[in-house]
């Protein structure tokens, strides 16, 4: 890394730690949220400087959006005040100051940042790098690392996802009750709809958004993107629908008869592309046999669960939005 | 060049912040977050040019359009709340 | 350069901490998410600073790019900020029945009206 751009990192990290001091010691839960936000893009900053641009676009699609989101949709169901403790916990500060004093005497024995013989750049690193031009021929190496050589973690963590959107539909009901299907739309939930520029606005760019969504799911393989990202962006620009139009009207054009086939199904063919696999010869999830090239084959492969993590993903996200939100109405 | 602007906004991003944890109406917070938003996305497009990687603006797009999504979280809270607490005022009076 | 460099993971103590701090330390529900959330990222932090390679550039081949840092952290990451969105969404969940069935989401509190 040359020294100038180490020095931007550094000062970002340093913005980083003043942030995080002021998040915790803060009464005002909202306050708490509002700088969670900078945080998250100080932290993709970061991540962008440390050549990491998936990693980033994703921090900022989850963290910085749809993380906000379900605080504030959290915070206004509670309380937005936090009590303040009866006596300074003196015994967590210290222990937490020890613990602190023996990491940073642990990063003693690293290798200097970005050393070429550091453990993680000697084994795998390369092979991963010379076998994705061999193997798959796409140019983002990440996402032939994530859906092809470790399609298995991503089906596992597709499938949490899927949980957690099980768990928090189980926890909090789905609203269907309280805003039955024939009832007319009730003022109260009418979002910001009587506000001319929030409404104005939002309305310019929710298609924008649906279509930088869709752009990040199908060129994941060529630029930074992928399923997750997509999925992210795409239960935002929903969610601002609803944030924009209101509840009601966001479950009458996308209702969550749709949005539970939409969590199932992506999961669903994740798992079929898998099947076939087993089907027409090959392992689970080889994708090598999908196609009569090899090659072709992995990029089919590939294809076809980013799709299916974006669909989840995308359904998982606003379902539990349209959860935390209803159950204020309720 | 490049690394004027980057300065630039790294002092404005501090400066963003600095409002961010001091300020004392909720407006200044959302604003400085808002401000920070956008600060985010500049460093970032400028950085993509440093690296000789100008295809990474497309990443740079999804910032803008995910710090206009937090600012409207933000003033639907505000408006959910006012609403509630309208609610709860009359049934106070009786 | 090499104490600068060292920087990363000196943040990653300190962030590490501070919302170890706030889950162990606040007595809010909330407050114990958000630290949760903290200290999760503190952890990416680290393993993208472990991936690093100097004069490399991003792990997308594209023209006239040669060193590349490592895609391998970058992938585990990629999968744990996910998996931290759903953790934190279903605690949240979870914080919201408290409330509804305690009536407070202080710590304390709960666990006064559990006691006998």
């Amino acid at each position: 890394m040359s020294t100038i751009t180490l020095l931007f990192s550094i000062f970002l990290l340093t913005l980083l730690m003043i942030t995080t001091m002021a998040i915790v010691r803060t009464r005002n839960l909202f306050v708490a949220v509002m700088l969670m936000g900078i945080a998250s893009l100080l932290i993709a900053a970061s991540f962008f400087l440390l050549d990491a641009a998936d990693v980033a676009l994703t921090e900022a699609a989850v963290g910085a959006g749809i993380s906000t989101v379900l605080f504030l949709g959290a915070l206004a169901l509670t309380s937005e005040r936090e009590r303040s403790p009866s006596s300074l916990p003196l015994l967590s500060l210290g222990i937490v100051a020890i613990v602190a004093l023996i990491v940073i005497y642990a990063t003693f024995d690293q290798p200097p940042l970005g050393s070429p013989s550091a453990p993680v750049q000697a084994h795998l690193t390369p092979w991963y790098i010379e076998s994705t031009r061999e193997l798959i021929d796409i140019p983002n190496v990440v996402t032939a690392v994530l859906a092809s050589f470790r399609g298995y973690d991503t089906l596992g963590e597709v499938i949490v996802v899927f949980t957690a959107g099980v768990g928090v539909l189980f926890l909090l009901g789905t609203g269907a009750s309280a805003s039955a299907a024939g009832a007319p739309l009730s003022e109260d939930n009418a979002g910001l709809r009587h506000y001319l520029i929030p409404r104005i606005l939002g309305r310019l760019l929710i298609p924008f958004i649906l279509l930088l969504g869709f752009y990040v799911q199908f060129h994941g393989e060529y630029s930074p993107g992928g399923g997750f990202q997509a999925g992210a962006i795409v239960a935002a620009s929903i969610i601002l629908y609803s944030l924009l139009e209101g509840e009601q009207r966001a479950l009458l054009v996308i209702p969550q008869g749709v949005l539970l086939a939409m969590m199932v199904g992506g999961v669903l063919l994740y798992g079929a592309v898998g099947v076939a696999g087993l089907v027409l010869g090959g392992n689970f999830l080889d994708y090598s046999v999908l196609d009569s090239d090899p090659v072709k084959g992995q990029q089919w492969g590939i294809l076809l669960i980013e799709i299916g993590i974006g669909i989840t993903v995308a359904g998982v996200l606003i379902s539990i939005f349209h959860a935390f939100a209803s159950r204020g109405a309720a | 060049m490049y690394y004027a602007v980057i300065v630039a906004t790294l002092v404005t991003m501090a400066l963003a912040l600095l409002r961010a944890v001091r300020g004392p109406t909720v407006y200044d917070r959302v604003l400085a977050v808002n401000m920070f938003g956008t600060k985010t996305v500049l460093l970032l497009a400028a950085l993509a040019f440093v690296f000789g990687r100008p295809d990474f603006l497309d990443l740079v797009l999804v910032y803008a359009l995910i710090n206009f999504i937090g600012v409207f979280a933000v003033l639907e809270f505000f408006r959910n709340r006012a609403t509630r607490a309208g609610e709860r005022q009359p049934a106070q009076h009786e | 350069m090499d104490i600068l460099g060292l920087y990363h993971y000196w943040v990653f103590a300190v962030l590490l901490m501070t919302g170890f701090y706030a889950i162990v330390a606040k007595p809010n529900l909330i407050k114990k998410l958000i630290g949760l959330s903290l200290f999760q990222s503190a952890v990416f932090l680290c393993y993208i600073t472990f991936g690093k390679l100097a004069g490399g550039t991003a792990p997308i081949v594209g023209k006239g790019a040669e060193l590349f840092s490592s895609p391998l952290p970058q992938v585990l990451i990629l999968t744990a900020i996910v998996v931290s969105i759903s953790t934190t969404a279903l605690g949240l969940a979870l914080v919201l029945r408290i409330k509804e069935a305690y009536g407070s989401i202080e710590e304390d509190e709960i666990q006064e009206q559990d006691a006998p």
